[in-house]
């Protein structure tokens, strides 16, 4: 899975640890996200695209990284 | 939300996870410590081995089951990948050392080392897998 969560977070102009905060998951959550070394449960999907105020196919899209 | 207050909570956060494992890590080294100079042999010393190898264990058991269910989802993800490691290393050592078939007064050594490369493995996989320097 490819995202632009980093993308879309430096547009908010928020630090990792902020937008952790705001997920309630720790900053190595959202660092291994970025680095797409790891894909977020729905729930977690979800909270992001509530979040940044648009759909999941939004932030996140098929590619051929591997889960942790 | 201050950059302050989320700066804070993460180095809390940090913190918290640096102190658990020095606490066990400072277990460890103690209880080696302590077999390295009981040596085996008499009751008692056998006694407090028993003892102390019951504690080393609970401690781990206990860091495990809490970083899993303290965790975020990736946290736990990582966290059982680790387990994992460690557990396929404690197997691995217990073999080789049943295998070597170690003499009574060498088995408590023989248990520490299993014990610590075990929690070494564990803690190395872990922060392997979340700081992604290698994969696990």
């Amino acid at each position: 899975m490819i995202n632009r969560l980093k993308e879309l977070r430096a547009a908010k102009g928020w630090s990792q640890a902020q937008l952790a905060e705001q997920l309630d998951v720790s900053r190595q959550t959202i660092n291994a996200l970025e680095k797409d070394r790891y894909d977020p449960s729905l729930p977690l999907a979800f909270k992001l695209a509530r979040l940044f105020s648009c759909g999941i196919e939004d932030i996140f899209t098929p590619g051929d990284t591997e889960e942790t | 939300m201050s950059k302050h207050s989320v700066g804070e909570k993460e180095a809390a956060r940090r913190r918290k996870f640096v102190v658990q494992w020095l606490v066990v890590s400072l277990i460890y080294v103690s209880l080696g410590l302590g077999m390295m100079f009981l040596g085996g042999g008499s009751e008692n010393a056998d006694r407090l081995w028993r003892g102390a190898m019951l504690l080393g264990l609970l401690s781990m058991i206990y860091v495990q089951v809490r970083w899993f269910f303290r965790g975020d989802e990736f946290e736990r993800a990582v966290d059982l990948k680790a387990s994992g490691v460690g557990f396929v290393t404690l197997l691995v050592v217990s073999a080789a050392f049943s295998f070597l078939g170690p003499e009574s007064g060498q088995v408590q050594h023989a248990g520490f080392v299993t014990l610590f490369l075990g929690f070494l493995s564990f803690s190395v996989a872990r922060f392997k897998l979340v700081r992604g320097l290698g994969t696990a």
